[in-house]
């Protein structure tokens, strides 16, 4: 089957990134969300995104013009996904939103759809329930921000056919991207990893074992990482870092992802990071 | 100012690199590769740094014998990291002894110093220390006497659980490394990290702390496997991946 016409859900973070970079990609795409005001920001940040390239001389103006012409709006389901080969899901972070969006999606597209969603850590076996169509079904998790981020997780259930996860997998490449193929488990593998690393990292500071600067300088200065674990941390939020370290403690019972005292204290004094001016860190 | 500090090392490829790291920022430094007709030098040192390369036996002797010749003011340091405060112990110098990791960052420019205190280390040894390092341009932070200080605990805490996916299946070793750098932004992926730093050093790193940290470091069986099959990462040519 020959992808041709791709319908993104929710015109948020990921969503109207994702719709940009398959426009991109030379493909028909249909950006939906459940008001015309969320569409038209998504679209106010995808002409932003595609002004800043062609000032820096990365694309033309023609081909900016052909990219956002490629894309269209709409708010309902019926009318974004009646004719659509793929569609890709990037509505809220809820399991019974997520459903309830593919239930319905599952009546109005047609038997050769296939359908990804991006969710970060709900489950994609049970999000594939709601339809009808399991073997068509798979999560395709972005990274912030889809138009910069080179890797894509294509996450196959017990149910998914390995003829969908080719289709992907191509699509992927097609796209600029790099797949990587894994099973559905909490947190994929980037997460995961994630994880495990930056954990461990806050959980020395709660041990004093160094102070938290330290700590992110050793790891950027002996090994080249970008950023800390406390920047990291501070970047993402402790809202975020919290329910992240908590949904992957309580599925896989692994003390690995316990969340450390010092989130857990940020959290709670509402330190949030970057986004309330101090986490760790202090900005101005 | 302060006279200038004069540095032994004790060693072979480690103590070379450090002894570089000195010279090149102009600090007087002498490598010593044994501990035999050096009596000169050793008499003579400031700061005695154990940069033996091997198992923890040959590290114990070659610090107590520095203990017995060097002289009583002098900083003696390990270049361990762990157990600090054990073998400080062992001295007749507690106050003057000290842990200084050196980490050289394995894929480009960089090297951290874990400067390590035990429990008797004397706030003077450590702000010698600092100062020697500062002077020198390394950048170095302090750390508590814990097995792993900060790098090897959490670089393991990643590899093993990367180690976990792989062996549950969640995702090929390729897969794995891909992910860390295209959707992480790693440098490497934790088993290309890991065949650089040695299979068998990551399980011992592995053993040691889920023995005294937590039992969550407990090594993911490959690991044992893989050092009984003697893939020990790119040293031995074959670890994760192959070299030829
Ligand atoms: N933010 C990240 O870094 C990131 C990374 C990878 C995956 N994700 C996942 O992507 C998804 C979207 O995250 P986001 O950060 O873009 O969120 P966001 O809040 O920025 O955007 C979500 C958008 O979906 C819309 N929406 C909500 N319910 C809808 C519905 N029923 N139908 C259509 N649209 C609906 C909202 O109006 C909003 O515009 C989540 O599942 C999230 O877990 C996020």
């Amino acid at each position: 089957m020959e992808i041709k016409k791709i319908c993104v859900l929710g015109a948020g973070l990921m969503g109207h990134g994702i719709a940009q970079v398959c426009a991109q990609g030379g493909f028909e795409v249909t950006l939906e969300d459940i008001k015309e005001e969320f569409l038209q920001k998504g679209l106010d940040r995808i002409k932003k995104f595609l002004d800043g390239s062609v000032a820096r001389g990365k694309t033309t103006q023609e081909e900016a013009e052909a990219v956002l012409g490629r894309i269209t709006t709409a708010t309902s389901l019926e009318e974004a996904a009646g004719d659509a080969d793929l569609v890709m899901e990037a509505i809220v972070e809820n399991m019974e939103i997520k459903k309830e969006t593919f239930r319905q999606l599952d009546k109005i597209c047609p038997e050769h759809t296939i359908f990804a969603t991006n969710t970060s850590y709900q489950s994609v076996t049970e999000i594939a329930t709601a339809t009808n169509r399991p073997d068509r079904f798979m999560g395709m998790h972005w990274f912030n921000p889809p138009q910069v981020m080179r890797g894509i997780e294509v996450v196959k259930t017990e149910r998914t056919s390995p003829e969908t996860v080719a289709i992907i997998t191509s699509l992927c490449q097609q796209l600029g991207k790099e797949p990587a193929i894994c099973h559905d488990s909490p947190g994929f593998i980037a997460n995961r990893l994630l994880q495990a690393w930056r954990t461990e990292g806050l959980r020395l500071y709660d041990e004093n074992v160094a102070s938290f600067q330290d700590i992110d300088k050793a790891l950027k200065t002996a090994y080249g990482f970008r950023m800390g674990p406390f920047e990291l941390a501070d970047l993402a939020g402790m809202d975020v870092v919290m329910a992240g370290n908590e949904t992957m403690y309580n599925e896989l019972r692994s003390d690995v992802f316990k969340p450390p005292r010092c989130l857990v204290m940020k959290f709670r004094a509402g330190e949030l990071g970057r986004k309330t001016g101090k986490g760790f860190y202090e900005y101005k | 100012m302060e006279s200038m500090k004069k540095v032994v090392i004790i060693g072979g490829q480690t103590a070379a690199k450090i002894g570089e790291l000195f010279a090149s920022a102009g600090v007087k430094v002498a490598i010593l590769d044994s501990l035999t007709d050096s009596a000169d030098e050793l008499a003579r040192a400031d700061i005695v740094i154990e940069a033996v390369d091997g198992d923890g036996g040959t590290r114990k002797e070659v610090i107590l014998r520095c203990d017995e010749v060097i002289p009583p003011g002098a900083i003696l340091a390990t270049t361990a990291s762990s157990a600090i405060t054990e073998t400080a112990s062992l001295t007749g110098r507690p106050g003057k002894f000290i842990g200084l990791n050196f980490t050289f960052n394995p894929f480009q420019e960089g090297c951290l110093v874990q400067i390590t205190k035990g429990l008797e280390t004397a706030a003077e040894t450590i702000k010698t220390c600092t100062d020697l390092l500062k002077g020198a341009g390394v950048t170095a932070i302090e750390v508590a006497d814990l097995p792993g200080l900060v790098l090897d605990r959490v670089m393991a805490s990643a590899i093993n659980e990367a180690a976990i996916m792989h062996m549950t299946k969640v995702a090929t070793v390729e897969d794995i490394d891909s992910v860390a750098k295209s959707c992480l932004n790693w440098p490497v992926g934790p088993f290309q990290f890991a065949d650089v730093i040695g299979i068998d050093n990551v399980l011992a790193t592995l053993e040691i702390l889920s023995r005294e940290v937590s039992p969550r470091f407990l090594p993911c069986r490959i690991f044992k496997q893989m050092v009984a099959a003697g893939r020990l990462g790119k040293k031995a040519g074959r670890g994760f991946y192959t070299y030829s």
